[in-house]
């Protein structure tokens, strides 16, 4: 292949019918955002809440190419290689990419009416934002390692500024240092992880790797080689548990959400989340037609998913400051939604019955999403009870809830049924989440994860119970006056509209769901053929 | 029919939701929405026509997993168990909008709107047929009565409310995966081929397919036990029972109502719906066990009852003391015992909701609690001594009233398991009906005792002032708050209770009686299904004493050389003789005559005709 | 068979490449300054970053299918920018730290207990 061809070649790819730009238009609507936001404040300096409308329509634009309704007509999509093999464009990273912006959206919103950015200050936070989020949109649709480096980094950096946001206070300077620092540290690891498998396995092209790995098995391997292979597998483990914030690699998540502002914990909490889910479903996914392989990561992710799990919910015990006890959930909520990703592996080697529309490992999957979906509403609101409250009460402390009901009853009601949501009871949507996701252990058969992910919830009951019911049957602190957040204020509906989701998503379940089968479908193409 | 029913369900719900600010509309609308849900009650009792076919079925696709075949159902319906619960439901919270008509003050509607979400959760548990709706039911009630407890309960309210949740979710965790497995292994099994049908959550349909393929028994026990820690902790059971007297204690009048009216139930009737028809052989291994609990339950619950000095304490000991009755009536394996275990349910529902309704009503005259401050109080307050006296009686198995057909039943049940059904004689079931009938003593002893304390003697109210007959208006207890010299204006006598009051209490008394004069009514309609509920545990039962007796038999034949007996031929085990069995027809005769204690008979009796089943 | 009389071969640089990686490590784990952390961290990612280059080489690795080609050398690059965007970054936060806290020792933050 002489240059001109060559060039031609990648023409064709980029613009061609091979149709790589378009698939990729929701990430160029998000770098043009971001430019337009700077641009905008050089030009119309007087203009102070530019930033702010700017990626609301950026947004929106971003969320219309998505499209996620689009693809999931029939046969739509089948799932496909773009940019020469380095992204995968299913179904899956469409709805993932879906769900993030459209938090996004919604958290840019509740940044707007609770965060107290000075303007001049806005326009920083908006593009630090879109980059994370065009981050995270790359690890969701990864397919080569240099993506996966790129978009973990991408989402990581931003998230580093934004956690030390409040440049003057201490433990928020503390906690941004504390962040980048284990942040980088965990991505060198896994920098260091993919460059030995990469090159015991000769490949850098996700699916490729796994097929390597696969006849490397078959044809036997020699012992340098598979410690190479073990060891970089681990190593790339410690980045993902990182970003996961599985056990043991949890212990920034507490110090950051109680460093940084409620509003930088929720985006963190859930999109970064949710983006390192995707992610592991990627690497997951390459490897998973491997047997040896399958069975080693089964173990490994069941061990991460119950180990974060149940320490998070203990660790969650006597938490006063609510955006600990949060953080601690966050976690416990991580190991929650590693478990589907367990049944995933464990169910990929039997491709299911020819007629079923949908594979069991796609299932798993679907049960991930729909976690996601419940997830994202769920979290977002718990934060942005806890964003108002600060502006109110000046104050993070459990304490400083008592008796709320008395003053805000509104707001407590919905608090109520976020808490009573995170717990999963019924008849609230996290209880749809947790219910599919024990299905999808069920038919992996991982009735030991079942278990502990079922005590789990009994382990979690206490500490979401008692901020309700601190909130509801303790007697208001007298010395001062109780603070007041009225339904009909922008903060206390943004709020009712956020729990909105949370009740009817339990009732009207059967479209996340079915969302969630078409997003699955498609889903290990490149590892098993489309 | 099923328009009524969908629509009593759902009313309280609409409401709750549309319930006015204002605490006197608010709690007038609440009162109207509980009664029409009570008159449509009433005309589905009347309308039911008994057997045991779904009645006033609806039955809608709630969620149909594209990929998956799940096939989650909407779907309500009532048979001879859930109809008197569903009732009784209808009924106690009429009952306890009027209790609290005037005791709850401070954000009263806030507190109708629980109360009438809680009776939508309470009627969604008793009619649902559909495994993922009775568990989101199951676990709905549990967030109103929290608050109910948390806010408007006494002293120790939130402890009490914490532990509440903390004990039913906890045990509730693993009915879920009970709930789960049974639902899985009728889809799963054989292990390995997913089931031609969709994964039903129909609890009709599990029903029918656990009693033509049962579960292997190891399987039933594991899955018993994870059932088992949910219900027996609602119910509760002996060693799961010590939130309850604190959740009773630190309740609102009528939190306590709903707690022990129907709460409580919702144990035993998972027991019923759920543990004994899908899983008969672990019910009947496990029939011992909780029959040791049961009557552990009655004896513990009736001596520490004696012990106590708080009045509603002791009545919250007494339902430990019954709900005891209720299992071991339902875990009798008898078809008797199961009837009277059922109507007990019904019966402790009426009577021990209205002790309660009345305690609210003496605290809110005296602001006490505590026996030694009360006296006399017949002679005040003549009207509440008389439904006190017939809730009392009740309570104790006086014959006449409900209490007495439940535990004479009950009772009956368990001396037809311990002398005429089991041929080896069983000391263990010997034992515990004999210490059962102690349980109804030390029933009559407590209740009597707190009665004739209260009620009778010297007039004695609180504050240590005795007051003789005649004396001046009593205050109540805030009066001693108010120092005496400030000069207010004497507080209105104490008075006895009013048309509102009596009202409440009075359809409790009128069904009390009914039930205690004609049971018939109710037992004819809930003996069918109870008959079909309890068919496998009953046979599973018959063929552990079979194979027992087998046992037995083969000793004695090696010993004596002999031919095994043939079931019939043999003289020495006569075929059962045909003993009339209908619990009415006991009742109205007191005829022991049928029982032949004197005479053990071979009585692995396959089951009995019963005279009410087709 | 002794590697240290052997043609310079993939071996000798991935043998470079992990003492780069453990140095990193200790050093991130040994050091009490933000800086020496955020040098250490730098090692870590040459070290990998060598290991890429070997990878890629085909002089190192003979048959043609087992190298990663010029991919080893491209995400080497894209490395060193992300390194230094990161050391951006990392050093920024270093300086509100230190403008805090008037120290960049990582362990005198203490107000956060993880």
């Amino acid at each position: 292949m002489n240059f001109p061809e060559l060039i031609q070649s990648v023409f064709d790819d980029t613009l061609g019918p091979g149709q790589s730009l378009s698939l990729f238009r929701p990430e160029l609507t998000l770098c043009a955002t971001m430019i337009a936001i700077l641009l905008a404040r050089m030009i119309l300096p007087r203009w102070k809440t530019s930033g702010f409308y700017l990626v609301l329509l950026g947004l929106t634009l971003a969320l219309a190419f998505v499209f996620p309704w689009r693809w999931f007509a029939e046969g739509a999509l089948p799932g496909q290689e773009i940019f020469t093999g380095l992204l995968a464009a299913d179904r899956f990273s469409v709805a993932l990419r879906g769900l993030l912006l459209l938090f996004t959206l919604l958290f840019v919103t509740f940044t707007q009416i609770a965060g107290r950015w000075a303007p001049e200050d806005g326009a920083e936070f908006f593009v630090l934002l879109l980059g994370a989020v065009l981050g995270m949109c790359l690890m969701v649709s990864a397919n080569h390692v240099i993506v996966v480096l790129l978009g973990m980094e991408m989402a990581s950096l931003p998230c580093y500024v934004l956690a030390g946001w409040q440049r003057d206070r201490r433990v928020s300077s503390e906690a941004a240092l504390k962040y980048a620092v284990f942040g980088a540290a965990a991505a060198g690891i896994l920098l260091f992880g993919m460059s030995l498998l990469a090159g015991a396995l000769g490949s850098v092209h996700l699916p490729t790797m796994g097929r390597r790995l696969a006849e490397l098995l078959q044809a036997g391997v020699d012992p340098a080689q598979l410690t190479a292979l073990i060891l970089g597998g681990l190593m790339v483990t410690v980045g993902v548990a990182f970003k996961l914030a599985a056990f043991p690699f949890h212990f920034w998540i507490p110090d950051v959400f109680e460093g940084a502002t409620a509003e930088v914990a929720a985006f963190i909490s859930v999109a970064s989340k949710a983006a390192a889910l995707g992610l592991l479903v990627r690497l997951a996914g390459a490897f998973v037609g491997v047997p040896d392989a399958r069975q080693f990561l089964v173990v490994l992710v069941s061990l991460l998913a119950a180990v974060t799990c149940t320490f998070g919910n203990l660790a969650a015990y006597g938490q006063n400051n609510l955006k600990r006890l949060l953080a601690y959930s966050t976690i416990a909520h991580a190991g929650y939604m590693m478990m589907p990703v367990a049944a995933m592996i464990a169910l990929a080697g039997g491709q299911g019955s020819p007629d079923a529309p949908l594979s069991e490992a796609q299932k798993a999957v679907a049960a991930l999403l729909v976690y996601l979906g419940i997830y994202l509403f769920m979290n977002l609101a718990a934060f942005a009870g806890v964003a108002f409250m600060r502006n109110v009460a000046h104050s993070e402390d459990l304490r400083d809830y008592a008796g709320l009901v008395h003053s805000s009853p509104g707001f407590t009601v919905c608090m109520a049924i976020v808490m009573f949501s995170l717990l999963g009871i019924p008849p609230l949507s996290g209880f749809t989440a947790k219910w599919t996701i024990f299905l999808a252990l069920v038919s992996a058969k991982l009735w030991t994860l079942l278990a502990i992910g079922v005590l789990n919830t009994v382990l979690s009951l206490f500490y979401y119970l008692r901020v309700v019911k601190v909130m509801t049957l303790d007697a208001p602190p007298a010395d001062r006056a109780a603070p007041r957040i009225p339904l009909t204020s922008a903060a206390g509906a943004y709020f009712a509209m956020l729990t909105v989701p949370v009740v009817a998503l339990f009732f009207l379940w059967g479209g996340l769901s079915r969302w969630a089968d078409a997003a699955a479908q498609a889903l290990f193409f490149t590892t098993f053929g489309p | 029919m099923s328009i009524l029913l969908l629509t009593s369900i759902f009313l309280p719900l609409a409401g709750a939701i549309l319930l006015p600010a204002r605490r006197e509309r608010a709690r007038g609308v609440a009162l109207l929405t509980a009664l029409l849900t009570l008159a449509l009650a009433v005309v589905l009792v009347g309308c039911y026509p008994g057997g045991t076919a779904p009645f006033a079925k609806t039955d809608y696709t709630w969620l149909a997993g594209s990929g998956v075949p799940l096939d989650v159902r909407f779907s309500v319906a009532l048979d001879g168990l859930s109809i008197w619960l569903y009732a009784l439901t209808a009924l106690l919270t009429v009952v306890a909008v009027l209790i609290s008509w005037e005791a709850i003050a401070e954000q009263a509607p806030l507190f109708y709107r629980l109360l009438l979400i809680l009776e939508t959760g309470m009627l969604g548990v008793f009619t649902a047929q559909d495994l993922f709706l009775f568990y989101v039911f199951f676990e709905f009630t549990l967030i109103p009565l929290f608050f109910l407890i948390g806010i408007w309960g006494s002293e120790e309210r939130r402890y009490a409310a914490m532990k509440f949740f903390l004990f039913t979710l906890a045990g509730s965790m693993l009915t879920f995966l009970g709930l789960l497995a049974i639902m899985l292994w009728d889809f799963y099994h054989p292990i390995g081929t997913p089931a031609p049908w969709k994964m039903t959550f129909s609890i009709p349909e599990l029903t029918t397919r656990y009693a033509a393929r049962p579960m292997d028994p190891a399987m039933q026990m594991w899955i018993f036990l994870a059932l088992f820690v949910g219900f027996a902790v609602k119910v509760p059971l002996v060693p799961l029972h010590t939130w309850l007297p604190l959740a009773h204690v630190q309740a609102p009048a009528a939190g306590s109502i709903d707690l022990a009216g129907v709460l409580l139930k919702i144990g035993a009737y998972g027991f019923a719906r759920f543990s004994i028809p899908l899983l008969p052989a672990a019910a009947a291994a496990a029939m011992p066990w909780i029959l040791i609990l049961s009557v552990a339950g009655i004896l513990y619950g009736a001596l520490v009852a004696l012990a106590q000095s708080d009045i509603k304490k002791l009545i919250a000991y007494s339902s430990v003391s019954h709900m005891g009755f209720c299992m071991a009536g339902l875990f009798s394996a008898n078809r008797l015992g199961i009837e009277g275990g059922t109507l007990q349910l019904l019966s402790h529902g009426l009577a021990t909701g209205g002790l309660f309704a009345l305690v609210g009503m003496i605290y809110e005259r005296y602001h006490t609690r505590k026996i030694a401050d009360l006296g006399g109080l017949a002679r005040r307050l003549p009207v509440l001594g008389f439904f006190m006296a017939v809730m009392t009686l009740s309570s104790i198995g006086l014959p006449g009233t409900s209490g007495f057909v439940g535990e004479f039943l009950i009772l009956i049940g368990l001396f037809q398991r311990g002398w005429a059904e089991t041929l080896p004689p069983d000391a263990l079931l010997r034992t515990l009906s004999v210490l059962a009938v102690l349980g109804v003593v030390l029933g009559a002893w407590y209740m009597l005792w707190l009665y004739q304390r209260v009620f009778f003697g010297p007039v004695r109210e609180p504050q240590g002032q005795s007051h003789r007959e005649g004396d001046s208006p009593i205050f109540p207890d805030h009066a001693s708050m108010v120092p005496e010299k400030s000069g207010q204006s004497p507080q209105p006598p104490v008075r006895d209770l009013n048309l509102r009051e009596i009202l409440a209490l009075a359809p409790l008394a009128v069904l009390i009686i009914w039930i205690g004069v004609y049971p018939r009514f109710f037992l004819d309609r809930l003996a069918p299904t109870m008959n079909q509920l309890t068919a496998g545990m009953r046979q599973a039962e018959t063929r552990l004493e079979r194979t027992k007796d087998e046992i037995r038999m083969t000793k004695e034949c090696r010993i004596s050389k002999c031919r095994m007996p043939e079931d019939s031929t043999d003289p020495r085990f006569p075929p059962p003789r045909p003993f009339r069995h209908s619990s009415f027809d006991i009742l109205s005769s007191f005829g022991f005559r049928p029982l032949s204690f004197a005479k053990p008979q071979a009585a692995f009796s396959p089951l009995i005709p019963h005279p009410s089943s087709p | 068979m002794n590697p240290l009389t052997q043609p310079i071969g993939l071996s000798h640089y991935l043998v470079v490449g992990a003492i780069l990686f453990v140095c990193g490590i200790a050093c991130m784990a040994a050091k009490r300054n933000a800086l020496g952390v955020l040098m250490g961290i730098e090692l870590v990612l040459n070290g990998a970053n060598l290991n890429f280059i070997a990878f890629g080489s085909p002089l190192l690795r003979g048959e043609a299918n087992q190298t990663i080609g010029l991919d080893g050398q491209l995400i080497a690059l894209t490395v060193i920018v992300l390194a230094a965007a990161e050391a951006a970054v990392a050093l920024a936060i270093a300086l509100v730290y230190y403008r805090t806290h008037a120290t960049i020792d990582v362990d005198r933050g203490e107000e956060l207990k993880g």
